[in-house]
């Protein structure tokens, strides 16, 4: 009785909250900031360029080459650390490789992009303006050159925050830094060196690791991955965290991957979590949940099994967040009566399928959530 | 000292068995020596499995004297405060997790003086985080021993912390070993595959044959490209220790969960069967 007390008590305050966060956001700071955000994936996306990210993180740094081309209807890419891993990912038009020496593998995956060439892409809108605050847009040096800082907040603990430096002639982010909910810099990335060029030759974008010996796994082609799904999706989310909404469904294989993978993006507009739902295989139906951050960067996964099935959360997000999806996803068509299928609005209350967990934030997402 | 007494020591320390004193000589070698760090970070993992406790670790890179500094720090700290601690009874934060848990775990004695820095519970936690990643790396002794016991799963507690993680200073070599698990007959099936030379023993799995790196690339296509690059960053500079985890799903995992903060909605729904 005292955890229902305390439960709706906490629905009610969250309820308040989210009505006071969904009052109008908009002023100078958040159209600049959007436009900002914009005009820098785009120029991420569009201009060709070779440059050096250095990436920091607890104090560790390492450097990484980037190359970055579109030519006609083809994007092409190249990241290569500087340290000597010789891990290398190259994409080439539709075609992604992962070369792994250290593991003995190459990954070949064959993506048809959905969106186009430049699908659209997680951006500031009305929806995210509400979970993350702009706490400043103003102008700095950075790198030498004039720049504007984007400093973005988040609302509450499910996401974290930005800071991004956008060159003011250029648009090229300057540097970035990813905050943890209490302001930590959880990482930094940084172009220490960039050049914008007309071209970058095709030999550029060839593998600077000798391939012959790798284990080379290639994807199935996927004749669903390239339509969007007609139906409604196969899995989904009974409750999401707050602003979290289903944005892509798809099924797709994977290299190396026994059978097809379902992929669920689930976005709050600024951040993306995958989640990655495996066949059914053999392996013990109720292992214990792992999570993990890898290597200290800001990409979060979870995996657990969801009916059998395993399911893989990834993300730019909070372990939290990670988690609370992955106990949340289970078969839209389920074989539990329980689970209602409504992958439209995955941040409707699933009153019936959701257990209720005393003190919980989750009650509060449908209401947190802007339309 | 000899290797087995100097295990020993640590054995007890660990199980509360160990005099204060001898705890407190014993917690600064830990400080000092890894492959000491090490050992006990087997135990305690192994001890937290047993116990069902959830094991918190966050993989931070290049923490390895962050993790010193915070023992020393801990150490100097409880050398002030061991006596009012004492005094007290118990560390209140130790008593949170008590109650969190929903029964009282066995925390060693000396550790109990610890529980103001910061780390909530104790120096236990570090161990376990230590360990996880040892064990993550396949360096360390505990992978069959954890993989015989069946972790209950626990709703997070108190007890979860952040704990900063060391990582490998360098990557993996290329001839480095890598996890065990991946069987050779669940790779590559499709028309379209091919595989020179035959795929080995080894290799990174999840379940399904599924690579962290393959979800990486995934999700690295729906990511905003600021964000997208960071992914791929991680995916080709950081040696992916974490796929070990996963690579034996035959094996019950240790619950390594983190690094949250407590979240109720995440443990109520662990416990979903």
């Amino acid at each position: 009785m005292q955890r229902l007390l305390r439960t709706t008590v906490l629905v009610c305050v969250l309820s308040v909250a989210s009505a006071a966060l969904q009052a109008a956001p908009d002023d100078a700071g958040l159209r600049e900031a959007r436009a900002l955000l914009q005009r820098m994936n785009t120029a991420l996306a569009q201009r060709n360029y070779i440059g050096t990210l250095r990436h920091q993180r607890d104090g560790r740094s390492e450097s990484l080459r980037i190359l970055h081309r579109v030519k006609g209807n083809e994007v092409a890419e190249r990241l290569v650390p500087l340290d000597g891993s010789r891990r290398e990912f190259i994409r080439r038009g539709p075609e992604l490789i992962t070369l792994l020496p250290d593991q003995g593998v190459a990954l070949v995956e064959r993506r048809p992009r959905a969106g186009g060439l430049f699908p659209t892409l997680p951006q500031l809108d009305d929806r995210s303006a509400q979970l993350y605050t702009v706490a400043a847009v103003r102008s700095v040096r950075q790198q030498g050159r004039e720049a504007r800082l984007v400093v973005l907040e988040p609302r509450d603990g499910y996401r974290y925050g930005y800071r991004i430096w956008v060159d003011a002639r250029t648009a090229m982010p300057l540097k970035t830094e990813l905050r943890d909910e209490r302001g930590a810099v959880l990482e930094e990335v940084a172009f220490t060196e960039l050049r914008l060029l007309a071209d970058i030759p095709d030999s550029d974008f060839q593998p600077a690791v000798p391939t012959a010996g790798l284990r080379w796994y290639r994807s199935a082609p996927v004749p669903v991955a390239a339509a969007p799904r007609a139906a409604a999706p196969a899995w989904t989310a009974g409750r999401l965290p707050p602003g979290f909404r289903l944005t892509q469904s798809t099924r797709q294989n994977l290299p190396g991957v026994d059978g097809p993978v379902e992929h669920l993006v689930f976005s709050d507009g600024i951040a993306s979590v995958s989640v990655f739902i495996g066949a059914r295989d053999g392996a013990v139906p109720k292992a214990a949940p792992v999570a993990a951050q890898t290597g200290g960067a800001a990409t979060t996964f979870f995996v657990t099994r969801v009916e059998g099935r395993p399911v893989t959360v990834l993300g730019e997000v909070p372990m939290r967040t990670a988690r609370f999806i992955a106990l949340q996803v289970r078969p839209a068509t389920p074989s539990s009566p329980a689970s209602p299928a409504a992958p439209a609005t995955p941040a409707a209350p699933a009153t019936a399928a959701a257990p209720a967990a005393p003190g919980a934030p989750a009650p509060a997402a449908a209401s947190a959530t802007p339309r | 000292m000899t290797e087995d007494e100097r295990a020993s020591q640590l054995s007890a320390m660990f199980d509360g068995e160990l005099p204060p004193a001898e705890c407190e000589l014993l917690a600064r070698r830990l400080s000092r020596d890894e492959a000491l760090r090490r050992q006990w970070g087997s135990y305690a993992l192994i001890g937290a499995a047993v116990r069902g406790e959830p094991i918190v670790a966050r993989g931070r890179a290049g923490a390895q004297t962050d993790v010193a500094a915070r023992v020393r720090q801990a150490l100097a700290k409880s050398t002030d405060e061991a006596a009012d601690a004492a005094a007290t009874g118990a560390g209140s934060e130790a008593d949170a997790v008590a109650t969190a848990g929903g029964r009282r775990p066995r925390m060693p004695r000396w550790a109990v003086p610890l529980s103001g820095f910061g780390l909530a519970a104790s120096v236990a936690v570090l161990g376990v985080a230590a360990a996880a990643l040892f064990w993550l790396r396949g360096d360390a002794p505990t992978g069959a021993a954890v993989a015989n016991v069946v972790p209950s799963v626990r709703p997070a507690s108190a007890a979860e912390v952040v704990v900063p993680m060391p990582l490998p200073a360098a990557p993996a070599s290329p001839a480095a070993p890598v996890a065990q698990g991946a069987s050779p007959g669940t790779i590559g099936q499709s028309d379209d595959s091919y595989t020179v030379p035959p795929p080995a023993q080894g290799g990174i799995a999840l379940a399904g044959g599924a690579t962290l790196a393959n979800f990486l690339v995934a999700h690295s296509e729906v990511s905003m490209p600021m964000l997208r690059r960071n992914a791929l960053s991680t995916l080709v500079a950081v040696p992916i220790e974490a796929e070990a985890a996963v690579a034996a799903p035959q094996a019950p995992l240790p619950v390594w969960s983190g690094p949250a903060t407590t979240d109720p909605a995440a443990g109520s729904a662990v416990e979903r069967p």
